[in-house]
């Protein structure tokens, strides 16, 4: 399976070879031009060109330090801090770099005797005790690198670090006194519930991956970590466990993220729109969350966790369909309940999906099937509607959905004034003044709440557009063309993929085995194998003795 | 510098062009699945006329075979939570002609909405409508795929069926309801009449001899009183349709009613009958008790032939579960065993006169209503074949057994009678 997947994969490769033009015009905004510009030794120059690049941006801070005392002579120092104001923690900064190397009794004549070396010989010497002085002794600071091209430059410099740099001196010392306003980790927004950890993560990608260590501790857990995006320099971060996650699917997933050649990634879904396998679905073939207790279960059952710095949501590859069936709180809570509630997200998945155009269909072609008491009751409230159903339906979707997106884009002082105009004159007085029957309203308002059950909201978007589809099919073909179009959806889904894994899986292929966590939640001492995925793998999760405790003898 | 392409030489890139290959394609399955379809009509459902009642009469005039009714809920009415209080439920259409479809068409002279024969339920027929045959009027509904065959069939007995059509009833808002309703609870209660579909009338019809029986309904009071609003309005109704006997048909043609007892002995002997109440005179002559059958089932064979007959014997076995309910015999104990022991031989025999009347009563009219004609066919093809032709010469003589088998199941809350 895996290998007629990379057979596909070798096939995208040639077609790279006719990149299109657009692609050229990112190597003049990337960074690679200042791989080849070595840091100068001479301070003056060396500041200048800094300035000149960045525009001579006002929060550049440069801060000179003029150890050896030659007053007067403006703008000749012999070091320099050069940070970008805001971005580092300036207490920091202060007491463990510009303090120590002020208070350093033995620097000024270092720094004397360096210049004289480079005035006599007018070449970089190779030893140089005051960089390696100032590293080893005077910062005092746990990471530091250091700093040769232009190239390192640029990237420490809006990284958060702190850039010292020596008159004389080949290169500089970078510091990291990353600091900054910063969102603090509060409950995560999209993923409630009851019992559970409280944390989610934030838009920071180093306190992110601090909450998924903090999860797992073992040295198994790897972390890999890259730039994308030619301007932003984003930092994307992928995680996963050594031995579980399959190796061709991180293989795969790093190539596939040095693939994207863009200006910028500003949220995850940049890079899940830029790795999917299939491009022209709506169905999402990358689940994101917010919890980190979520995301450390997937990287236990051998997936790998993509996160990308400047957002809370953290993508996980490969996903198949049932996980956005999953919500975390299944775990957490009796067996019996999260299968009752798994039953209850799917057929409210279907609900969401089908039920306008099967009230479409019924009223429009199928009257024999229903009940005659139903019948009757419907036929009375459409007596006198001007409206044929199925526009009826389409008029309520629509009106809905328009309300849906003014609630959500409304600051929030003004969505309560939209739910009264909304509720009252959309709800009551439409079916009030019988230009809708409030069967149709009953109906759009189930489909709504039916939607919101699904734990994963991207999985929701797909049943809200696929939903006007069935409405076309439905108020065409009635019934007949429902199935169609169900026939259609599935066949669409049985042949997408994620990361080589199928997406329906596992109902299609069947694997009884990892049935154990879709319709059903069998209890946890009954999971005792991973999800079967490709290749055979540790697959042993559970390892205890784990049937239901007996009585204790007496 | 790389020249700039236009936007369509962009799109028409391989991957477009793939895409637009697969789009083609499935938009060309999609539209051969199309003209498979046979569901292209849409019928609004606030343009239905939906017909809830059928009634067969004969043509007054004599010109055509027919004079059809139907009846048309009006949803609106029907359905009203206010009691129907602006207007009446259902209204009746009337019309003649030969077949039951011409009058349909000719209706559409009358109506401004699709007659929509899909949630029909019942089917009245007039009795003499019946007397002429009632298997041509079964065609339409058994041929056309829109109309179920789960219609209820009842015969009009000495009422017109239009005229029944036509009575409001309080209980249920339509009155083609009322009278399937109650078909329903008759056949659970007392199992005088038993519920008959058109789709057991067709079943029989081509079956083995055996002759079909169709409940009769005809109307207590004043049926000419029956379809203004006033009658509602009044606590004690001027008139409500009730139900009658089981009528009894020779080659779907009406030949008479049973009378009560021998109905009940049919509902039984077809193992129709659920539940129902029988009547008994206490021993000491003193007034009487009264016995519920919860539970019944009926089992009917077809032996060997026995002795001199060269025919077979038709065993059937009835199974009951019952329980006492009303005593009105003074001083009567049923605490000890003996007692109920005597009751349930007492009801054995009950019973199996009731079955044996009703046994004799069809025997003398040679009518095989009990399907005893499929049930040989059955358990004795090979002798059916001999029989089949002659069938209804032998019918009357076959040899029957019937065998009751009883048990009191509870006495209810007292042992002792309450009275002196």
């Amino acid at each position: 399976m895996f290998g007629m997947y990379m057979s596909k994969k070798a096939g995208k490769d040639q077609k790279k070879e006719r990149r299109s033009p657009g692609a050229d015009k990112h190597v003049n905004e990337q960074m690679k031009d200042y791989e080849h510009q070595p840091v100068v030794p001479v301070l003056t120059e060396l500041l200048d060109k800094i300035k000149k690049e960045m525009g001579e941006s006002s929060d550049l801070i440069i801060r000179g330090l003029d150890l050896t005392d030659r007053q007067g002579k403006d703008g000749d120092k012999d070091i320099a801090l050069v940070y970008i104001q805001g971005l580092i923690e300036d207490e920091r900064l202060d007491k463990f770099v510009i303090q120590t190397i002020q208070q350093d009794p033995e620097l000024p004549s270092q720094l004397k005797q360096l210049k004289e070396q480079v005035r006599q010989t007018n070449a970089d010497s190779p030893e140089e005790p005051v960089l390696s002085r100032i590293k080893s002794h005077l910062i005092a600071i746990g990471l530091i690198c250091e700093i040769k091209t232009f190239k390192d430059l640029f990237e420490k410099l809006f990284l958060g670090y702190a850039l010292v740099f020596i008159e004389g001196s080949p290169s500089g010392i970078g510091c990291n006194v990353y600091g900054g306003p910063k969102r603090s980790v509060e409950e995560p927004k999209t993923e409630m519930m009851i019992r559970g950890p409280r944390e989610g993560f934030t838009e920071s990608l180093r306190v992110n991956t601090i909450l998924l260590r903090r999860k797992i501790r073992s040295p198994k857990l790897w972390m890999e970590q890259m730039k994308v995006g030619e301007i932003t320099q984003t930092p994307v971060a992928i995680m996963y466990i050594k031995g579980l996650a399959d190796e061709s699917v991180i293989e795969d997933l790093k190539r596939r993220i040095k693939d994207i050649k863009n200006d910028g990634i500003l949220e995850s879904s940049y890079i899940e729109e830029m790795i999917t396998d299939q491009k022209w679905t709506p169905f999402p073939t990358i689940i994101s969350h917010e919890r980190p207790d979520v995301i450390a279960s997937n990287l236990l059952d051998g997936r790998v966790a993509i996160i990308v710095d400047g957002t809370p949501f953290v993508l996980v590859v490969p996903s198949t369909l049932n996980m956005f069936f999953q919500a975390a709180e299944d775990y957490y809570q009796n067996y019996q309940m999260a299968t009752f509630l798994r039953m209850l997200r799917f057929s409210s998945f279907f609900i969401a999906l089908l039920m306008p155009s099967i009230y479409v269909a019924i009223i429009g072609y199928h009257q024999e099937m229903i009940p005659t008491q139903l019948l009757l009751k419907l036929a009375a409230q459409r007596e006198g509607v001007p409206f044929p159903a199925y526009l009826e339906a389409f008029i309520m979707e629509l009106v809905f959905e328009i309300l849906r997106e003014a609630v959500l884009r409304m600051p929030s002082t003004a969505g309560s004034a939209i739910s009264i105009v909304g509720g009252l004159v959309i709800g009551q007085s439409i079916v009030e003044a019988g230009i809708v029957s409030s069967a149709v309203v009953i109906v759009v308002a189930f489909t709504a709440i039916s939607s919101f059950v699904a734990p994963i909201y991207s999985l929701g978007i797909a049943a809200r557009l696929l939903r006007f589809l069935l409405l076309i099919a439905a108020s065409t073909l009635g019934f007949y063309g429902i199935a169609l179009v169900m026939l259609l959806i599935l066949l669409h889904m049985s042949n997408l993929t994620s990361f080589g894994i199928p997406y329906l899986k596992p109902f299609a292929p069947f694997n009884w085995k990892d049935f154990k966590d879709t319709l059903l939640r069998v209890p946890l001492w009954m999971m005792k194998e991973r999800p079967q995925q490709i290749g055979d793998r540790d697959q042993v999760r559970d390892n205890s003795a784990a049937e239901p405790r007996r009585e204790p003898s007496q | 510098m790389k020249r700039r392409l236009p936007l369509w030489r962009k799109l028409w890139s391989g991957m477009a062009i793939r895409l637009i290959k697969r789009l083609a394609l499935t938009v060309i399955i999609a539209s051969i699945l199309i003209p498979l379809t046979g569901c292209w009509d849409i019928r609004y459902l606030d343009k239905l006329g939906v017909v809830i009642a059928l009634g067969v009469d004969d043509d007054p005039s004599g010109k055509f075979r027919y004079e059809l009714t139907v009846q048309v809920v009006l949803p609106q009415n029907a359905t009203s939570r206010d009691g129907g209080g602006n207007g009446s439920p259902v209204m009746t259409l009337t019309e003649k002609g030969d077949t039951v479809f011409e009058a349909i068409r000719k209706m559409s002279a009358k109506t401004s909405r699709r007659l929509f024969f899909s949630h029909t339920q019942l089917l009245v027929i007039h009795e003499s409508t019946a007397k002429k045959g009632i298997f041509p009027l079964m065609d339409l509904i058994d041929r056309n795929a829109d109309i179920r065959t789960d219609i209820s069939v009842v015969i009009a007995r000495g009422v017109k069926a239009a005229k029944l059509l036509q009575i409001r009833t309080q209980m249920e808002s339509v009155p083609a309801n009322q009278i399937k309703e109650t078909i329903l609870v008759d056949q659970n209660a007392k199992g005088q009449l038993y519920s008959v579909l058109v789709r057991d009338i067709t079943r029989i019809s081509k079956s083995e001899g055996q002759q079909i029986a169709v409940p009769a309904v005809g109307v207590e009071g004043d049926p000419e009183a029956g379809s203004t609003k006033e009658i509602v309005d009044r606590i004690n109704p001027k008139v409500l349709p009730e139900l009658k006997t089981m009528a009894v048909f020779d080659g779907g043609r009406l030949i008479g009613y049973l009378p009560p007892k021998q109905s009940q002995g049919l509902t039984w002997s077809l193992n129709k009958l659920q539940n129902t109440v029988l009547k008994f005179p206490c021993a000491n002559g003193k007034g009487h008790y009264i016995m519920e059958v919860i539970r019944t089932d009926t089992k009917v064979k077809a032996e060997k032939p026995k002795g001199e007959s060269e025919w077979p014997t038709v065993k059937m076995e009835i199974r009951m579960q019952s329980s006492v309910h009303e005593v009105t015999c003074p001083g009567l104990s049923i605490n000890d065993e003996q007692t109920l022991l005597a009751l349930e031989e007492k009801l054995n025999a009950v019973v199996e006169k009731e079955i044996k009347s009703t046994v004799d009563w069809l025997m003398d009219r040679k009518l095989d209503a009990l399907g005893w004609g499929e049930q040989i066919y059955r358990d004795q093809p090979a002798l059916w074949k001999q029989m089949k032709a002659r069938w209804k010469t032998i019918f009357p003589q076959i040899q029957y057994e019937i065998h009751c088998i009883s048990h009191v199941e509870s006495l209810g809350a007292r042992t002792d009678a309450i009275t002196e």
